[in-house]
């Protein structure tokens, strides 16, 4: 009993943390991420900027995941070829449980 | 009962993966759109530059740098590249010595890493290693080790769901998963309650993450391993969960595990891990702790400071390490001296300091060396170890640009 509500304690603890944490205005303390998410979405080409308005998924920051959840782990990689990282951030996709806009923020922020 | 909520847990978590795919997908879709309308505008990608170049002073956890201005290339992104199958791996070569018992510890641990369309990818990592012991009076005894860390298909299933199968690591706290791998882990002495949970199981594994805000990411994995005696594929009947938030800002996560043992006798491990990495000063902390009826329980906390701060070539490639830690027997159960990964649990209660200097030739190339006191019912006694690892990389796809 008492081990199960130790458990059951952890994980409201998680939902608390989490909606809390989405529960806060932007600004204060982020910088590069909560600007992405504050900023208007990039500007785009005339061509681009002809299509009516949809919403646009909110764009991450490269070197702010790079070194949010590459460098807690492990040293700054060499460089490898584009299509060569394209293999190696698919793999910390899953080990590190990486979004899919994470991987490829970090992609693009590696191959430049 | 338990397994049920469990598999309750690992559905929901399914479905919930499923329902954001279907929100985000049309998002996704329009986001393309405009990318390949505008990659100029979206991308802003410059010349490569290489991260680690001979002029960088302080190779190792150095940043790329900031990007340039220039002029965006004609060249596909690299998120429409298809990958290219990848060797690599790691080696190193451990010494340890204490009181009258010398141990030396060489390691080649290959990865292959195979990536199939858009949505698939297949890794494998094989771990040959091998123990020369020596105790004083007695001649030097030898084994090696040979066992699969993990051998696995990974499906992309949407943006924040992957379906693993085959053998995996245990995504039970950080260490097993993240930080074992020679070149990786700051001390090559591994913390003491590593053996309580699995190593690797074979089955199947949910997870992934999502973004719950700017400000918050969610992390989770649900797993089960059906048991095995098959050597080099040897793995425990278990089910169980990791689920962390991760805060980038504060380059913090704090993650809570928990695994229900299915074989034999039916008990209950538990743990919580925790990451911070300082943004003013180079320095990392973890820590975790794990709890078990039939394993007893500790906790380690480690911080890393790279000294790349301080003058002069060594100290900017230079890295202080220490480490607390101390591991409890259980009242009952099975008691110390078990455990997975090949290795043990103490038979007392133990606890112990070490401190450890490493040294970064390049991003690939670590000299580590730690000294250690172990306190224990069983006798005080001083551990020292000294390491050589490498890792190591080779494209197969030929010669890319």
């Amino acid at each position: 009993m008492k081990r199960k509500s130790v458990i059951g304690m952890l994980f409201f603890a998680l939902v608390a943390f989490a909606v809390l944490a989405a529960a806060q205005p932007g600004g204060g303390g982020s910088k590069a991420a909560g600007k992405a998410a504050d900023d208007p979405p990039p500007a785009t080409t005339a061509a681009a900027s002809e299509e009516p308005a949809r919403p646009v998924r909110q764009e991450v920051d490269g070197d702010q995941a790079y070194k949010a959840n590459c460098m807690r782990c492990h040293t700054a990689p060499r460089k490898f070829s584009a299509r060569e990282m394209v293999t190696v951030m698919r793999h910390m996709r899953v080990r590190a449980n990486l979004t899919k806009a994470e991987e490829q923020a970090i992609l693009r922020y590696l191959t430049r | 009962m338990k397994l049920k909520a469990l598999m309750a847990v690992i559905v929901v978590i399914g479905l919930a993966g499923l329902g954001m795919a279907q929100q985000t997908e049309a998002a996704a879709t329009t986001q393309a759109a405009v990318s390949a309308q505008a990659p100029a505008a979206t991308q802003e990608l410059t010349p490569a530059k290489d991260p680690l170049s001979a002029q960088d002073p302080s190779p190792a956890q150095d940043p790329p740098p900031e990007p340039q201005a220039g002029p965006a290339p004609l060249n596909p992104t690299p998120v429409e590249l298809s990958g290219v199958p990848i060797l690599t791996g790691y080696s190193s070569f451990t010494a340890n010595f204490e009181p009258g018992k010398q141990v030396l510890g060489p390691t080649i641990a290959p990865i292959i890493l195979i990536p199939i369309g858009k949505r698939w990818l297949i890794e494998a990592e094989g771990e040959f290693e091998g123990e020369y012991e020596h105790m004083t009076g007695e001649p030097w005894e030898h084994a090696w080790g040979k066992g699969v860390e993990y051998l696995q298909a990974d499906l992309f299933i949407n943006r924040h769901l992957t379906l693993v199968a085959g053998r995996s690591l245990t995504p039970f706290g950080i260490f097993n998963e993240r930080l074992h791998p020679s070149w990786i882990k700051n001390l090559q002495t591994a913390p003491l309650i590593m053996p309580i949970g699995t190593g690797s199981g074979n089955g199947a594994q949910l997870r992934g993450g999502l973004s719950l805000s700017p400000k918050v990411n969610f992390n989770y994995a649900a797993y089960f391993s059906a048991a095995s005696t098959v050597r080099a594929f040897e793995a425990e009947r278990v089910a169980g969960t990791r689920m962390s938030l991760f805060f980038p800002d504060q380059r913090l996560e704090i993650g809570g595990s928990y695994q229900r043992n299915l074989q034999d006798e039916h008990f209950n491990t538990w743990g919580m891990d925790f990451t911070w990495q300082a943004k003013p000063i180079p320095l990392d902390i973890h820590a975790e702790y794990a709890h078990s009826p039939e394993m007893g329980n500790g906790y380690w906390i480690e911080a890393a400071y790279r000294t790349r701060q301080w003058r002069g070539k060594f100290f900017r490639r230079s890295q202080a390490v220490l480490r607390m830690e101390q591991y409890f027997t259980p009242a009952m159960g099975m008691g110390g001296g078990g455990g997975g990964h090949g290795e043990e649990l103490p038979d007392v209660n133990t606890q112990r300091f070490m401190f450890g200097w490493n040294y970064y030739f390049n991003d690939a190339l670590k000299l580590s060396t730690a000294y250690g006191r172990n306190f224990s019912s069983d006798g005080d006694r001083n551990i020292w170890s000294i390491g050589l690892s490498y890792r190591w990389f080779f494209g197969l796809g030929g010669k890319q640009k």
